[in-house]
């Protein structure tokens, strides 16, 4: 089988030989039928002529005899006619006889001598009695003539009888011959078929496995591609199309197989990227931030150097973290050729400013000047990647890759150091803003701390003065000086009593300041509710009675003992009920009440006073808010008190809460989580207080602050 | 009489302390540092000393260790001036041996009291 030959003319063959050679055998012998059929039909015909002329001779010839020996002894004209008339008619069946039997055959000569033999009959029997007639037989020559007639008469009939032999012997030679021939034809049309047959079955059969085995085996072969083998390629044979189809198939499975590669390093590409940026991210700060990326790097492209320059303003700074392999010197801070503002120039004409800046060798064409290509490759730097560090579209850095000999930087190798550096950029971005808001917070924090120094220390410094102040003035007003005038002492308490109000707002201020700077430290010991709520009452009933308030005091029977400093609750009631007082019209009402919750003290002050604008509640607890009302009703104060309050009620871990509607009055309530006085735990957000305090430093204490 | 050492660095803090008490028929002294002050007791022995704890050269801690190390002048009765706030300071205070203190800016009336309550203790 030939290679090459196309499907379609194997399989059109494989057709058309079997339908061709059968249709050529059926003409045939059709066509042979009908010839030996006309044939035989023509033999027949010429046969039955034949046969019919034969047999009118031998009537005709009998007919004349019988006539004429009617007539001898009839003398009759009419047999005298029929014996003419016979011999007429056997002219005519003479002329039949021949035109059945072909001139030169044995029929004919069979025919002739049948003619011959009656014309002799008629010459020497027929007509001589005929001429005699009646007289005949009285004639003594009759005898011999009739004899003689009757000789020929005899060999006539022979003759004639031969001619039928033959014309049988004939007939059935001419049957045998058909029956021959159509037994051959048969035979044959059976062996053409049977060959077309084998000529088909053979011819399917070949072209089946021309076609099947090369298709069996792309087959195969596309399975192993399937199967991930992608090295498979397939033999490219059998007809023309299925060769086609190979070629096309290993073309399908050359580009898979590079696509599978480009994929493969993509992806391991993709995972050097990310694990490297991964890294990067960890790092919050700009120093141990570049060490990372330029080793990560380094390592990654497999490089001798990598480093990183960051701009400070308009230019470039020294190298800030380098990686090298082992057994190389530094660069440098600031190492010649590495013009990093020329590079950067550089980069920027570039379409994609993240783009890196690839140089193969040094040496070649880089588009650095010759000054700067020679001193890098004095210090070692043939080959170069520069990649732009970039914080949205400004270049805040370049990162340098270098190897020491030639080396051509691959797509790959780009995309990764272009990879890193996005990162690179995004991490560092994100390192200075860190550190810029750590220094801010730094600072912050210093400011804040030397604000409570100043307010500490000048709050400090006003106490002395203060004191002398009020203690002179007290000097004076208890007669240490001599006496005095009427408007001499008004004058004086005038001086204390703002004197007082300095000293209160000192305190506070330095109060405040130590809570805000976490300076403030609570004394936590047993504090009796009744106790606690008794002593503010105490303070505060005249306040009362001068305005004339309805005061309600409601005390729980269970809230009694629980932990906790009771110097400043009480320090915080006095201020939320002062607070009532103050801000309460003479005549309203105003109460406290102490009551036991589950896990609480709940400490409530109402009041039914001008109450808080909405607007302003947010702003309670702020220091030095003071209520719009206040500044309407003239009411004195700092501003401090429920700062300090609610710094020590957190301090307690408990909540303070305010309700309030104008004009209609005001609510607070403090809650202290109830920790059990007799079983002394630590406070929750208090460092437990020095426990010689505690326990010998509160009676004194208040009796200093009494 | 009693003898009373004021040891105090602001003056006119140390004067009216000084007028308060004289005023009430004690005999005053006065220092304004912690070194001067020892001398002053060195020299004549006082039945109360009024100390200030802020002040240069010897602060007020120092001098109160100093007078109750010294068998001589263990027992005499010492009242430090100390500002409120300052809880360390009283802790402080009380550690190194003073008797009472009192809270700055205060009262020059309540520190009489306390200086004739603290001697009327001591002689009982």
């Amino acid at each position: 089988m030939t290679r090459g030959a196309r499907l379609g003319r194997r399989l059109r063959l494989a057709f058309a030989v079997p339908i061709a050679a059968l249709a050529v055998g059926a003409i045939a012998a059709t066509a042979s039928l009908a010839a030996v059929t006309r044939q035989v039909d023509e033999l027949h015909a010429q046969e039955q002529t034949l046969d019919q002329g034969n047999a009118e001779l031998l009537q005709r010839m009998i007919d004349a005899r019988t006539a004429l020996q009617q007539y001898v002894v009839t003398g009759s004209f009419e047999t005298r006619t029929a014996y003419e008339t016979a011999q007429e008619r056997f002219a005519a069946g003479l002329e039949r006889a021949r035109a059945g039997s072909p001139v030169g055959s044995r029929a004919r000569a069979l025919v002739d001598r049948q003619a011959s033999l009656a014309a002799d009959w008629t010459e020497k029997a027929g007509d001589p009695v005929a001429a005699l007639g009646t007289e005949a037989l009285r004639s003594p020559g009759l005898a011999d003539l009739s004899a003689e007639g009757e000789r020929i008469f005899s060999e006539l009939r022979a003759t004639n009888e031969e001619t039928v032999a033959f014309i049988d012997a004939e007939e059935l030679a001419n049957r045998n011959a058909i029956h021959q021939t159509a037994t051959l034809l048969g035979w044959l049309l059976a062996a053409l078929t049977l060959a077309s047959l084998l000529a088909g079955v053979f011819i399917a059969r070949r072209t089946t496995n021309y076609v099947a085995d090369p298709l069996e085996r792309i087959g195969k072969s596309l399975e192993r591609l399937a199967l991930g083998d992608l090295g498979t390629r397939i033999a490219p044979e059998g007809p023309v199309e299925v060769r086609e189809v190979a070629e096309a198939l290993n073309l399908l499975a050359s580009s898979n197989q590079t696509l599978s590669r480009i994929q493969n390093e993509r992806s391991a590409r993709d995972r050097v990227i990310g694990d490297t940026c991964r890294r990067i991210r960890r790092h919050l700060e700009i120093d141990p931030l570049l060490r990372q990326v330029v080793e990560e790097l380094g390592v990654a492209l497999d490089a001798e150097r990598a480093f990183i320059r960051l701009a400070e303003g308009d230019v470039f700074g020294p190298i800030r973290a380098e990686w090298r392999t082992p057994g190389l010197e530094p660069l440098g801070l600031d190492p010649p050729g590495i013009d990093p503002v020329m590079v950067l120039a550089y980069l920027r004409r570039l379409a994609d400013p993240g783009a890196a800046l690839a140089i193969d060798d040094v040496t070649g064409r880089t588009g650095f000047d010759e000054r700067s290509r020679r001193a890098l490759f004095e210090m070692g730097l043939r080959s170069v990647l520069v990649v732009p560090l970039l914080a949205g579209p400004d270049a805040i850095g370049v990162l340098v890759v270098s190897t020491g000999s030639v080396h051509h930087w691959t797509e790959h190798e780009k995309a990764v150091a272009e990879a890193v550096a996005r990162e690179t950029g995004v991490a560092l971005s994100h390192a200075q803003s860190y550190e810029r808001e750590r220094e801010t917070v730094t600072k912050l924090r210093e400011l804040d701390q030397v604000k409570s120094d100043f307010v500490s220390s000048i709050s400090h410094e006003l106490r002395t003065p203060l004191g002398s102040i009020m203690g002179y003035t007290e000097l004076l007003l208890d007669g240490d000086g001599g006496e005095m005038t009427e408007p001499q002492v008004h004058a004086l308490e005038v001086v204390a009593r703002n004197a007082r109000r300095l000293r209160i707002l000192v305190e506070d201020l330095l109060t405040l300041s130590k809570i805000e700077s976490g300076g403030f430290k609570l004394t936590f010991g047993p504090v009796d509710t009744d106790e606690l709520v008794e002593g503010v009452v105490e303070v505060l009933a005249p306040s009362i009675a001068e305005r004339s308030l309805v005061f309600d005091k409601v005390v729980d029977t269970a809230t009694g003992v629980f932990l906790g400093d009771g110097e400043q609750l009480e320090r915080v009631l006095l201020n939320l009920l002062g607070n009532a007082i103050k801000f309460t019209p003479p005549g309203g009402r105003v109460s406290l009440s102490a009551t036991r919750e589950i896990e609480s003290i709940s400490f409530t002050v109402t009041d039914t006073g001008v109450g808080i604008p909405e607007e302003e509640q947010g702003r309670l607890f702020t220091r030095f808010f003071r209520s719009t009302r206040s500044h309407e009703a003239h009411i004195q104060g700092t501003g401090l008190g429920l700062a300090i309050a609610k710094g020590i009620v957190d301090g307690h871990g408990g909540r303070i809460q305010v309700w309030s509607r104008e004009n209609e009055g005001t609510k607070v309530t403090v809650r202290i989580p109830a920790l059990s006085a007799t079983a002394p735990t630590t406070p929750p957000r208090m460092a437990q207080a020095p426990p010689d305090v505690s326990a010998g430093g509160r009676p004194l204490s208040r009796k200093a602050a009494s | 009489m009693s003898g009373i050492l004021v040891v105090e660095d602001d003056f006119d803090t140390c004067a009216l302390i000084a007028l308060k008490l004289r005023s009430h028929g004690f005999d005053v002294r006065t220092a304004t540092n912690g070194e001067e002050a020892l001398a002053e007791i060195a020299a004549a022995r006082p039945d109360l000393v009024v100390l200030d704890i802020m002040m240069p050269k010897l602060g007020g801690f120092d001098v109160c260790r100093r007078l109750r190390d010294d068998s001589a002048t263990a027992d005499i009765p010492v009242i430090m001036l100390t500002s409120k706030a300052r809880e360390s300071d009283v802790e402080q205070g009380l550690a190194v041996g003073a008797d009472d203190y009192m809270a700055k800016p205060f009262s020059p009336r309540e520190l009489v009291d306390r200086v004739g309550l603290l001697l009327s203790r001591r002689s009982a």
